[in-house]
């Protein structure tokens, strides 16, 4: 057997290598050069092998960076021959004669031309920057409504009614050249039905602005709508009830498109504690949040309750949109809005203010009825030329709110009523000229204000110098206010190599006159002036003259920047009634320097020293004092600035691991304050009273934030944000000097777990009040649980549960709040149904608690009862 | 609440000064080419994502592959930073100022596909980036493919194209180039045809690369030449795979942490259709 295996290995050997001639005469290497005519060596040539009358290409090799190739070439009953070509040089044909031979080509330079490329044509039409689209080539009988037909467009995206035209969000969305809803197209989009749309174009590089055209040319798109037959009408309807008391609600939208103007028209009506008052909110503006003057006495509502939680409404609102075209190059746009809402809050509040002798106990029944009534109007006028663009803006505003409480305060039945009308006219201008290639714009704005708020508080006792504290049954306060502001502004920047600069000049003025008064009774027919000390009469008038400069120094890793803002304020400050009168030219410094370095590419390590010599707003202290609601002698305005000086040392840090997705940021800030202002309180048997006296208050600190942040961790995101301040001050409390340190720690935790259809998340947060004076501090628990569960495509729940825990060593509080959502949506309905059902463990009241070292409260804050809430939405 | 906004957009600002605005550069390239990538996102119903543009280009002896809507970014970028220098920000005003103006931004493109080639011709080299966003690893191969090919010879564009076969990535790989075009450059990581390749597809038809636009002739371009930088992590075959399947299945994007429960829900079905990021194996 094994001579036998000896025999066959010796057969295979022997015939391999008979064989081998035969392989090596078949597969043979062609070795060759290519050069450039001029003795180089051409790199990266394609030398391809191709058989005589063969399309097809049997080999190829790609030169080396000496020009060299080699080839493997096979048995050929034809010519063969290879096609060198090469982007820099004109293409060479060999025919090859003799394999073995080692072949030099010579190449001849030669600039390249690309062939003819045949792109797949689209259909649409273009003309310039603009591309035509034909609803009906690209509508399809199932779209319901031009959203479906646009994101057939090849470009067009549309995410959650966002449109997008090649990743670019569009800048306009006019309808038949007019833009009326400035952003709000999902109006349109959602609800125009494509029949009445004859097509759309897309308008690439869109600049508005005529005057900037081919000057300014944006890298963005807009789209334009044209109607078949100039006009679209369309609208929204929603509908909700619910028990128990009685819920309604309900909202109409009617809009209408024609060629020369276009309308939307809106109402709603509701008592579940909706906001549609919100709508009017005008997002391009920052939204500010001013206390009243004068107020009536309310309760302290949570930020995170939801208003429907425990509003009790009736609200009403209308609004409506009106566009013109005016002329070529005209148009007008006209908005209001009107609302008369009629809100009331049920609660208590429960005060103790203390000392070591004394205690106040303070019982309010707060049952708070507030009726504001609002209309505003904006005008606009825009021309819109090739030499010249104006735009014009003026909005009123006129706002009358009335308050009503009849609160039970240490069981004596208080009547407080409150009537405030607010004017506001303000207006702003754009201009932009051209003179051949250059466009000079000049910005502006004014705003104007009258005030008038009338507080009556029955009965009150109040303190008259030489008199002895009184009770008046009858106690009126006036609060009169009027200011007019304008501000104009330019900007530059410069950049030269490494250095970066800015200017900044802007200057503004701005003009109060503030009028207050009391007026009392011992009946409640006739009211007799308080006296001069109860009258204010003020005019402060501050012109400002503004330059910043910036700078910005990189190098490599290092960046270092000064901040150099400067300004002169020329403030003047004039007491009609005391005939005293301030004017101080006020220097005002921001200086900052900073330093940051790049540890990594995704770590930034940076310090800076900011100094600050500053004042603060004085119109701000003339209005404390003048709300005689509690017991209390009356406080006067102090007539000195608070003129600070701080320094403020800072390190941060911001960092991302990328091996483990760990975000981190930590910040740390020394501050050192001091004042010219010192808070004194006093408390006596009489009452308690605060106010700003003239005293060095040095207030100094240490604020130290950071944030962790693990976005997914196999289904599982996490933030972790603890932070913790220390800072001490100074305060005079019953004429004796406290040195006050406050402490509070917060540790924030949000964790979401994902699973394949639904969500559940918990959301624990932590707070740790502490005051040197204090006994004990405060603990404060919040505990979110919230679960999602997508059942199919159109069908979700949402369940969600918070517990609110408040802990001192003597007191805890809790609160629970559980809420359920069922939503379902009806395609072909075009509609959708909403049923919640709130506060199912029926709670009656939220409860708060603060405290100060002479103070505890307590808020009870009445929540609506368990509530069933059903709800449609129906497009037409 | 002021405050706050203010500290994001400072962050907001530094990240995105950090990230992008100093690192794009003006170079004049070679070529550019424009692909559309098409890949499958449903494999039972065979149902394709809409296409994604890509751009070829090349500068000297290297060539980039990258989503056409990052070249357009850093182009509009580069453009807005060299009128518009950035403030030191030192205030909530200087801060809001410089927001006014970043409002006068055009609008970016969305980028659905991060996928970053980095082609070194001299070295015979390509390195690939994860395709993630904040992500800085990636992984270095040889661009040595063993090319076969075939008979086949069909047009496209226009152009006479051969076709040849390749092995890649756990793929077999079928390519039409033509040596019409004398590139042996191609989409992706592909390249050593004898000719440009306008069109690429794998044997199961999951992954389509395929020309849209030619353009020849030197002429300026903005791009960010650092693909990856000295902190980047070098991974192995396996390791960038697995890098990738870990974060499709699990996505993180950032400033996604506040959205809602319905927000985190569907950011994770988007990832599940995400066959795109499974184009590499091991």
């Amino acid at each position: 057997m094994l001579i036998r295996f000896k025999y066959l290995l010796l057969l295979i050997i022997w015939c391999l290598v008979c064989t081998l001639p035969l392989i090596s005469q078949e597969m043979q290497m062609f070795r060759g050069k290519i050069m450039d005519g001029k003795n180089m060596p051409v790199a990266g040539a394609n030398v391809m092998l191709y058989e005589e009358n063969k399309s097809h290409m049997m080999a190829f090799a790609i030169t080396d960076n000496d020009g060299g190739f080699t080839l493997k070439i096979g048995h050929s009953e034809n010519l063969i021959y290879i096609l060198v070509t090469h982007l820099s040089f004109s293409s060479k044909k060999y025919y090859i004669t003799d394999i073995k031979k080692m072949t030099v080509i010579d190449l001849e330079p030669q600039e390249y031309r690309l062939p003819d490329v045949v792109i797949k044509p689209k259909k649409y039409e273009r003309s310039g920057d603009t591309l035509s689209y034909y609803f009906n080539d690209i509508k399809k009988t199932s779209d319901k409504n031009i959203e479906q037909v646009l994101s057939r467009i090849p470009g067009i995206t549309i995410e959650q009614g966002q449109i997008r035209y090649m990743g670019l969000s569009i800048s306009k969305f006019y309808i038949e050249g007019l833009d009326m809803l400035e952003g709000r197209y999902q109006i349109a989009t959602k609800n125009i039905h494509p029949d009445a749309v004859k097509s759309v174009d897309i308008l690439e590089h869109h600049q508005p602005i005529k005057a900037l055209d081919s000057i300014i040319k944006p890298d963005n798109a807009a789209i334009n709508l044209r109607l078949k037959n100039g006009i679209a009408m369309t609208g929204s309807a929603v509908v909700g009830t619910g028990a128990n008391p009685l819920l309604y609600n309900g909202s109409a939208h009617l809009f209408g498109f024609l060629k020369k103007f276009q309308f939307v028209a809106f109402g709603a009506v509701n008592n579940i504690g909706a906001h549609n008052n919100d709508l009017f909110q005008n997002k391009y503006d920052q939204f500010q949040f001013q206390l009243p003057p004068l107020s009536i006495s309310g309760i302290g509502v949570p930020l995170f309750l939801d208003p429907m939680i425990y509003a009790k409404n009736n609200e009403k609102v209308v609004g409506a949109n009106y566009l013109r075209k005016i002329g070529a190059n005209g148009q007008m746009k006209l908005h209001f809005g009107l609302t008369d809402d009629h809100q009331t809050i049920f609660g208590s509040n429960r005060f103790m203010i203390f000392d070591q002798n004394a205690t106040i106990v303070r019982n309010e029944d707060i049952v708070n009825t507030y009726q504001p009534r609002s209309f505003h109007q904006d005008l606009m006028y825009e021309h819109n030329a090739k030499k010249v663009y104006l735009k014009a803006t003026l909005r009123a505003k006129f706002e009358n709110k009335k308050g009503i409480a009849g609160n039970i305060i240490n069981s004596l039945s208080t009547h407080e009523n409150v009537e405030s009308k607010n004017q506001e006219v303000t207006g702003n201008f754009v201009s932009v000229f051209r003179h051949k290639n250059k466009a000079y714009q000049i910005n502006g704005d004014f705003k104007y204000v009258l005030q008038n708020h009338i507080l009556g508080v029955t009965p009150n006792r109040i303190s008259i110098e030489n008199f002895l504290l009184s009770d008046y049954p009858v106690v009126r306060q006036n609060y009169d206010m009027t200011s007019y502001t304008y501000k104009m502004y330019a900007d530059f920047h410069y950049k030269k190599n490494n250095l970066q600069r800015s200017y900044q000049w802007k200057i503004s003025q701005d003009v109060y006159r503030i009028n207050t008064g009391l007026k009392l009774s011992n009946d409640s027919t006739k009211l007799v002036d308080a006296g001069i000390n109860f009258t204010n009469d003020y005019v402060q008038n501050n012109r400002v003259i503004f330059f910043d400069q910036s700078y910005v120094l990189t190098f490599d890793k290092h960046t270092y920047k000064i901040y150099l803002p400067g300004s002169i304020h020329f403030f003047s400050l004039e007491d009609h009634i005391r005939e005293k009168k301030i004017n101080q030219s006020i220097p005002v410094f921001k200086l900052y320097t900073g330093y940051s370095y790049k540890i990594k590419s995704s770590a930034v390590l940076g310090a800076g020293y900011t100094f600050r010599k500053d004042y603060d707003n004085v119109f701000t202290r003339y209005n404390e004092g003048y709300i005689l609601r509690t017991p209390s002698n009356l406080a006067q305005g102090n007539p000195n600035l608070n003129q600070y000086t701080e320094h403020i040392f800072s390190v941060d840090y911001r960092g991302y691991e990328p091996e483990s997705n760990l975000e981190i940021q930590l910040s740390s800030e020394y501050f050192y304050t001091i004042n010219s202002l010192i808070s004194r309180a006093d408390f006596t048997a009489n009452g308690a009273n605060q106010q700003l006296i003239s005293g060095s208050n040095i207030v100094k600190g240490i604020r130290t934030k950071m944030q962790f942040s693990l976005p997914f961790i196999t289904d599982m995101s996490l933030k972790f944000k603890p932070s913790h301040t220390i800072s001490t001050s100074t305060q005079i409390y019953n004429n004796i000097y406290l040195n006050i340190t406050n402490q509070s720690v917060n540790l924030d935790l949000t964790l979401d777990y994902i699973l394949s259809n639904s969500v559940l998340s918990l959301k624990p947060s932590y707070v740790y009040i502490l005051n040197n004076l204090n006994k004990n501090g405060l603990h404060q628990y919040d505990i979110g649980l919230g679960y999602y569960y997508k059942i199919k495509e159109d069908i979700s729940l949402k369940l969600s549960y918070n517990q609110y825990i408040i802990t001192t060593i003597e007191k805890k509080i809790l609160n629970e709040m559980v809420s359920f959502e069922y939503n379902q949506k009806f395609n072909k309905f075009k509609g959708e149904l909403i049923i919640r059902w709130s506060n199912i463990t029926n709670n009656p009241h939220f409860i708060s608690f603060t405290q100060n070292f002479n103070l505890d409260n307590f808020s009870y804050l009445a929540i609506r009862p368990s509530q069933l809430y059903i709800q449609i939405n129906k497009k037409f | 609440m002021t405050k706050y906004v203010y500290f994001t957009a400072i962050l907001l600002l530094t990240i995105h000064n950090l990230w992008s605005q100093n690192r794009i550069k003006e170079d004049t390239i070679e070529y550019k080419i424009k692909y559309d990538f098409i890949y499958m996102n449903d494999t039972i119903d065979k149902v394709y994502a809409s296409p994604v543009s890509f751009t070829l280009f090349r500068i000297r002896h290297f060539s980039r592959f990258l989503s056409s809507a990052i070249c357009y970014n850093d182009s509009i970028f580069k453009h807005f930073y060299d009128k518009h220098p950035e403030p030191v920000f030192s205030s909530a005003e200087v801060v809001q100022k410089y927001m006014e103006k970043r409002a006068l931004l055009p609008p970016m493109k969305g980028i659905r596909s991060e996928i970053n080639i980095n082609k070194d011709f001299n070295k015979g080299l390509f390195q690939s980036k994860i395709p993630l966003t904040f992500v800085n690893k990636y992984m270095e191969e040889s661009l040595v493919q063993n090319w076969s090919l075939t008979d086949e010879v069909d047009t496209i564009m226009g152009l006479v194209c051969s076709k040849a076969t390749t092995k890649y990535g756990g793929r077999k790989y079928l390519a039409w180039f033509t040596p019409e075009i004398p590139v042996m450059d191609g989409p992706y990581v592909f390249a050593g045809l004898p000719g440009l390749i306008v069109r690429i597809k794998d044997d199961q038809d999951f992954y389509i690369f395929e020309a849209t636009e030619i353009q020849f002739g030197r002429q300026s371009m903005f791009y960010d030449p650092e693909i990856i930088n000295k902190y980047y992590q070098k991974l192995d075959r396996k390791t960038f795979v697995e890098d990738i399947k870990k974060f499709k299945n699990s996505p993180y994007v950032l400033g996604r942490l506040n959205s809602t429960a319905e927000e985190k829900l569907a950011l994770k079905k988007r990832f599940l259709s995400r066959m795109d990021l499974l184009i590499e194996k091991y």
